[in-house]
């Protein structure tokens, strides 16, 4: 669990800009490319002992299996996710989108919703989005964070990855469509009925991007997919090594407990959710490995996810301000687990 | 860390994941039909990141801050670890310790009638299939009928069992199926190591149907033959 909490402090530092890690890093006169060198050289010169080492004990080889497993399943949705949202942030600016907005806050905020569901993206890549779209609040804040809520959650990528990783279940994606759906334009409502303007305290630099000409804009598509892929594979890796963890370490007899009792399992898969910090587009198949725990919590393990997690949690108050990422995320948790719960009651039933 | 060790690292993820789908080890982790994907996704990559390199070249060097976005990435360098562990280590293909021992749910709504078998005097059916067919199969295909059998020995107090790991979607979601094997009079007579793959030709007899544990079906053996482990572990 401490691994999961190092970026986040490790980001929030770096983006009140006091770290310069550059500076750093010339200082010391061995950058980043001669440790990285020298580390695969030694792991290629341990190879064939890491290899054995792996192979003669059991949890080891099932942890690496299972992490290999989890990111390489995760990998391909995850590369046509940065694909997808690269292609958005180049060719279709968020100014547009804004204009398309109905005037009144329900309304507008429906439609955020609705656009967040069509636009595949991965929750990292959705943050920064959302911030170009509040702009200065108003009617456009309120949409702006249901999309950023519903973006990640509920997207065709997110369905199609969500229908593999539960074959012959299509309820689990109906479920996790209108749940993660219903929480984002509460949460829309909710801002616009209580939200203040005073708690966003971060700026974004003026809009640099939308430069004229084709080939500039493809260097762009790609730039923006390269940094996207990189955020967003990294926190990967700390979700897919927190299952390989679980797998073996946790007894199956903890998750039979899960499943005996409704509310400790949807307390346990939403603490889960919020701190393995996976991305939308491969959480499905983390959830689906748990096949000991029921469906319901394992629905909220999927609704929260998208919503709030603690590398959200450090994007937002980055991009925000912390004043409004303390209130936003504790709220989105509890309306999360709130519908998730309720819809799983409503669409799942009693059924394992 | 730094623009240019981001591309190498990003070159180095696509390289790892071409490389597994070259060599077949990707059969380990995850289902075999994720082949072109996985294709594609190394070419995704290693493509972003030589664009990166190549225009940090043409720029006569890299730029240190981007677009006042602000990602600072030292969380990049966890990507080292599934390279490693994809180039060097490559963990093994799951062993039956590492599968969840939970085999196929059989209610009634799941029985129905099955394709008949192929034809031939013993067609090959995976075991999967056959725990399937054993469970459900409201038809009767395996009824009287010879079939091949390949899988792993799975020795336990009261005989060999043969087994197969089978994954829905990735190694994370791995399950056991297994049958136990007989000879053609009903003894468990077999004696094997652990793991040794065997093709077995043999008669189905299903187990008695019970509420709430999955039926485990009996292969009667008429002939048992060890081979090698397929390439593919998996079913």
């Amino acid at each position: 669990m401490i691994i999961v909490f190092i970026p986040f402090q490790e980001m929030h530092r770096d983006i009140s800009g006091r770290a310069d890690p550059v500076r750093a890093a010339r200082r010391l006169r061995v950058g980043s490319m001669e440790v990285l060198v020298l580390g695969l050289v030694a792991f290629a010169i341990a190879g064939t002992w890491l290899r054995a080492a792996v192979a003669r004990r059991d949890s080891l080889a099932t942890a690496g299996t299972v992490f290999c497993g989890v990111f390489v399943q995760a990998l391909p949705f995850l590369g046509l996710g940065v694909v997808v949202s690269g292609l958005i942030a180049v060719f279709l600016p968020p100014e547009r989108l804004v204009r398309w907005l109905p005037r009144r806050p329900e309304s507008a905020v429906l439609a955020a919703g609705l656009a967040g569901a069509a636009l595949p993206g991965c929750e990292c890549g959705s943050v920064p989005v959302a911030r170009r779209l509040f702009g200065d609040g108003g009617v456009a804040g309120a949409a702006a964070l249901t999309f950023m809520l519903a973006a990640p959650a509920v997207n065709p990528v997110v369905v199609v990855a969500t229908a593999v990783a539960f074959p012959g279940q299509p309820k689990m994606v109906v479920a996790r469509v209108a749940a993660s759906f219903l929480t984002a334009v509460v949460m829309g409502w909710v801002w616009s009925r209580w939200g203040r303007i005073e708690w966003i305290t971060r700026r974004l630099p003026p809009n640099a991007m939308h430069a004229p000409g084709t080939g500039f804009r493809w260097l762009q598509f790609c730039e923006v997919a390269r940094q996207d892929f990189l955020q967003a594979a990294a926190y990967l890796v700390v979700g897919a090594a927190a299952a390989a963890a679980l797998h073996v370490a946790v007894p199956a007899r903890v998750f039979e407990h899960v499943g005996a009792h409704l509310i400790i399992g949807v307390a346990v898969m939403a603490a889960l959710a919020v701190t393995l910090a996976v991305c939308s587009e491969a959480d499905a198949f983390v959830a689906s490995s748990l096949t000991m725990v029921p469906l319901v919590p394992r629905l909220v393990f999927l609704v929260v996810g998208p919503a709030v997690d603690v590398k959200l949690l450090a994007m937002q108050s980055g991009m925000f301000g912390r004043a409004f990422a303390v209130r936003f995320a504790p709220v989105t948790l509890v309306v999360a687990m709130v519908v998730a719960t309720l819809v799983g009651g409503l669409l799942l039933g009693g059924s394992a | 860390m730094r623009r240019e060790t981001e591309n190498t690292v990003l070159f180095l993820m696509g390289l790892s994941i071409g490389l597994i789908t070259f060599t077949g080890a990707f059969t380990r982790y995850v289902k075999s039909a994720l082949l072109p994907w996985l294709a594609l996704t190394a070419v995704l990559l290693v493509g972003l990141a030589l664009v990166g390199m190549i225009g940090d070249i043409r720029r006569g060097g890299a730029r240190h801050d981007d677009d006042g976005h602000s990602h600072r990435t030292g969380i990049v360098w966890l990507l080292v670890v599934p390279i490693v562990l994809l180039i060097f280590v490559t963990p093994p293909p799951l062993r039956p310790q590492g599968a969840t021992r939970v085999t196929n749910v059989s209610n009634d709504v799941l029985r129905r009638a099955f394709p008949p078998l192929p034809p031939g005097r013993a067609p090959e059916v995976s075991l999967p299939e056959v725990v399937m067919r054993a469970a459900n199969d409201s038809s009767g295909s395996l009824t009287n009928r010879l079939i091949t059998v390949t899988g792993f020995v799975l020795n336990e107090p009261d005989g060999a069992d043969l087994a197969r790991i089978v994954i829905i979607c990735c190694a994370a979601d791995a399950q056991l199926a297994r049958i136990h094997l007989r000879n053609h009079d009903g003894g468990a007579t077999f004696r094997f190591a652990d793991n040794t793959w065997l093709r077995v030709e043999g008669e189905v007899i299903p187990a008695v149907r019970q509420p709430h544990t999955a039926p485990i079906p009996t292969l009667r053996a008429v002939t048992v033959t060890p081979v090698d482990a397929p390439a593919n572990q998996y079913a």
